[in-house]
């Protein structure tokens, strides 16, 4: 095969091609415009309307959907509860501030750990079930958890929420560094660039090949030997760990927590930005967070009625835009 | 020391008999056919052979080892490599990733989170020779769903050989070919034979394929054996063509 | 012994709707295949109606009127929307029935009001039937024969007549049904507009318990759901049976560690996946 032809040959794929030959320039191009797009925020996003604080929530969830995206796109597996370890990293977080040491590191830390431990624990259990039962059982598993926070009044401040704790000023050897709305954008984005970074290696792994293969064909899978609970409940407590690291920088977004974090709509809001974005594609959940926060803004300064619209636009891309944003590009590149 | 030896082997589904008394011996290196009408209990017999359910009665030897009660993948791991009437690949990925997770998991590799570039490259040097080998490299990075019927099949066995198999199991591999496609397989076949010293078991309709490509052929008939030979040797026999050429053979 | 028979009863009854939302959203997800997330909305519209037409139609006017105007709803909702998603992956129906959700709470908020709204029922109910058990109103008995009726309607409906009989069939095998010459166009509208009555009139019992709230049936839908996983999926009867079993659960720990109340629901569920995946009456091989 000429090397002509193999540039040629269109490489539809959701990680980088796996011939050297096509690791050229174009191939990286996306992934340095994002880059960039990120890097940059807080000088452009007061440009057009927004402010670095947003930019910052759309990091904390994108994360969350990226890790939720680990199941629901590649293992396609339909996980209804990413919230629930949102939350609870975030209320680690806050309590880890309030009455462990005034350390975000260490916040952020065991916000990360709550998350993946619970979800290693409940794997198990989840992985029994597939298809629409799976979706039912983290819905389940959500809410419960919501339930112990909104009662657990004394530990959690109920249903008012945790207050009282904030981030904490990094330190350093050298120097102290205050954690202001742009220095906290970009915590957030090296956090969000080591977790990306992960992503993209393990989905380049054997480990995130049979990911992919769960999704496509779990029978062909077992003929290979391969459990296909095994491997869903590792990316169960993988997308854990992530969705717990990203409550745990989202609860010092605010410095506050409350159970809103781990309720079921949240759950869904984060399948949506996946879907929104694209489910196969890497950058999917990061686009689909951008644009729901974006139009989260937009339709509740407008309108009070900001919720159906919301719906609506679930609706619509159900029905009419399933393959999400960059599904669509996708096949405008492939024709 | 036969490679396959199937013994009295006999399943049931609750009242019905599938399969009755089935005797089996497949030699090393042999390319043997199956042959049966429908419903004679082929599939039912590859389904035992590779694992899928137990026999109600008898037992099954690989290698002189039993492997009546062995699971699937233990089977596989042995050596026992199958392919599927309906073929079962992963249709969104390309040839090349499909060819990767079955060498992935024949290396025992399939859970790591991460490969260091030695085995990366073992990786990609196994698929490549399995993508020469089966003459799909021109083709390597298409989607399989999108490829035609007779190549997707040729995926299939691709996959089934990257699994290191001993014995080869092809469910009707030319099933829903062309003429030109199923010429092609057939040689592939015979190819794949030679170079990776296989033994193959093959259930085919295609009369003129198994006369072609048989070195034996066992007929069965309503779960029951019925005659086994050489092509030649079947073809003349009367109780076949009775049952089941109804004539002159292909 | 009294507040421990208090707890049961209201456990009970909770169970009572819990149950019959599980029934109705079991019956949809067995025949259309379909996660129903809107189930809740509905309920909470079906109570909100009762609520507008009470003054015209009196209770059990209402009673009946409502339900049947949610399952009108219902029978649209499937025609223009739901049918679009049959064969798809599952996926879908969630997030469109979260949209729809969405749309139907944020509407009643527009149109009632955010605020609770009582439902009155009839005052010949709202007494107590005994001195000892007061908390035994006539209207809670109402709740529990009503429930107790739909049930049994709904299981002899599904044993023994010709549609339901296709239903059962069909939550097996649609193809087959399809193939013998049924119209499941017909059918799956039918079952879908079925469990929408139940929620509806679930509503609407609920309404005149506990009042109305927009997000009403946020609260019955999670519980409904384990419901449906405790009983079994793909068995009504379980769906009844687990829903009263946790409703029960749930009492039974009000009276003596209220804080876990509603937790107990999830522990039961978790217990009952680690020991026997398929539920109470779930058919085996589904899962295990």
């Amino acid at each position: 095969m000429t090397a002509k032809e193999f540039e040629s040959t269109p490489s539809p794929h959701l990680t980088l091609p796996s011939s050297p030959k096509q690791r050229d320039l174009r191939a990286y191009l996306p992934h340095a415009i994002v880059w960039v797009v990120l890097l940059t925020a807080p000088l452009w996003m007061p440009l057009v309307g927004g402010y670095t604080l947003l930019a910052t929530r759309v990091l904390v969830l994108a994360m969350a959907a990226m890790g939720l995206n680990l199941l629901l796109g590649y293992a396609g597996a339909l996980s209804f509860g990413q919230a629930a370890f949102f939350g609870l990293g975030g209320y680690a977080a806050g309590e880890t501030l309030m009455h462990l040491a005034p350390s975000t590191p260490l916040a952020l830390l065991i916000g990360m750990l709550t998350g993946g431990v619970i979800a290693a624990i409940l794997g198990p259990i989840a992985v029994r079930l597939r298809g629409i039962y799976f979706a039912m059982i983290t819905i389940a598993f959500g809410q419960a958890f919501y339930f112990i926070v909104v009662n657990w009044n004394s530990f959690t401040g109920g249903e008012d929420g945790l207050l009282g704790f904030s981030r904490q000023p990094l330190h350093f050897d050298t120097m102290t560094v205050p954690l202001s709305g742009i220095n906290y954008y970009y915590l957030t984005l090296f956090c969000f660039a080591v977790v990306a970074a992960l992503v993209a290696a393990l989905l380049r792994s054997p480990l995130g090949h049979a990911f992919i293969a769960v999704r496509e064909n779990e029978r062909r899978l077992q003929f290979f030997g391969v459990k296909a609970g095994t491997l869903l409940w590792i990316a169960f407590t993988i997308s854990g760990f992530i969705a717990g690291l990203a409550g745990a920088l989202y609860a010092q977004l605010n410095n506050f927590i409350s159970p809103a974090a781990l309720h079921w709509t949240l759950s869904g809001d984060f399948v949506m930005m996946c879907v929104l974005g694209g489910m196969r594609s890497f950058w999917g959940p990061l686009l689909g967070a951008g644009i729901y926060v974006v139009a989260e803004n937009l339709l509740s300064s407008y309108t009070d009625n900001w919720m159906s619209l919301l719906g609506l636009m679930f609706i619509l891309i159900v029905l009419f835009f399933p393959k999400g944003v960059l599904g669509i590009l996708r096949v405008r590149v492939k024709a | 020391m036969s490679l396959l030896n199937v013994e009295n082997v006999s399943k049931k589904f609750g009242q019905l008999a599938a399969l009755s008394d089935i005797h089996l011996k497949v030699e090393k290196g042999e390319i043997r056919a199956l042959l049966g009408p429908n419903g004679a209990g082929k599939t039912t017999l590859f389904n035992l052979i590779s694992g899928m359910f137990a026999p109600t009665t008898g037992s099954i030897h690989f290698n002189d080892d039993e492997i009546t009660q062995q699971s699937v993948e233990q089977r596989v791991r042995t050596g026992i490599v199958r392919t599927f009437q309906i073929t079962e690949i992963f249709k969104e990925l390309s040839v090349y990733e499909n060819l990767r997770i079955a060498v992935e998991s024949d290396m025992g590799i399939s859970l790591r989170p991460w490969l260091g570039s030695t085995q990366k490259q073992a990786v990609r040097r196994r698929v490549d020779e399995l993508l020469e080998a089966t003459q799909l490299a021109s083709k390597a990075y298409r989607e399989v769903g999108e490829l035609a019927h007779g190549d997707q099949r040729v995926v299939e066995v691709a996959m089934a050989l990257a699994m290191s198999p001993r014995l080869l199991l092809l469910d009707e591999p030319t099933a829903g070919m062309s003429d030109h496609e199923t010429e092609h397989m057939v040689q592939l076949i015979r190819q794949l034979h030679q170079e990776f010293d296989l033994t193959v078991l093959f259930v085919e309709h295609d009369m003129h394929l198994v006369f072609n490509l048989a070195q034996r052929i066992t007929i069965l008939d309503n779960g029951r054996w019925l005659a086994e030979g050489t092509p030649q040797e079947i073809a003349d026999d009367e109780r076949v063509q009775a049952a089941y050429l109804g004539g002159s053979a292909a | 012994m009294e507040l421990l028979l208090f707890n049961v009863l209201n456990g009970l009854l909770l169970g009572v709707f819990y149950a019959l939302m599980a029934m109705g959203l079991s019956l949809i997800l067995g025949l259309n295949r379909i996660i129903n997330f809107a189930h809740g909305g509905f309920l909470a519209l079906a109570g909100y109606l009762a609520y507008t037409l009470l003054p015209y139609l009196g209770f059990f006017g209402a009673l009946i009127v409502a339900p049947l105007l949610t399952a009108v709803l219902g029978v649209l909702v499937e025609r223009f929307l739901i049918r679009r998603l049959y064969g798809r992956d599952p996926l879908f129906s969630l997030l469109l029935t979260f949209g729809l959700v969405l749309i139907m709470e944020d509407m009643i908020r527009t149109v009632w009001g955010a605020q609770g709204l009582p439902l009155q029922t009839p005052a010949i109910l709202q007494s107590a039937l005994s001195q000892t058990y007061f908390f035994i109103t006539g209207y809670r008995v109402l709740i529990l024969a009503i429930a107790v009726a739909f049930s049994i309607g709904l299981l002899l409906f599904l044993r023994y007549t010709k549609v339901g009989l296709r239903i059962l069939a069909g939550a097996s095998d649609l193809d087959t049904i399809a193939a013998l010459g049924v119209n499941i166009y017909q059918l799956r509208a039918i079952s879908f507009a079925a469990g929408i009555f139940l929620a509806g009139i679930a509503g609407v019992l609920a309404a005149g318990w506990q009042g109305l709230t927009p997000q009403m049936g946020d609260a019955l839908i999670m519980p409904s759901f384990v419901a449906i996983i405790v009983g079994g999926v793909g068995s009504l009867l379980g769906s009844l049976l687990g829903g009263l079993l946790i409703g029960v659960a749930s009492g039974v720990t009000s009276a003596f560690y209220p804080q876990a109340s509603q937790l107990v629901i999830y522990l039961i569920m978790a217990l009952v996946l680690a020991i026997r995946p398929r539920g109470l009456l779930g058919k085996k091989g589904v899962f295990e």
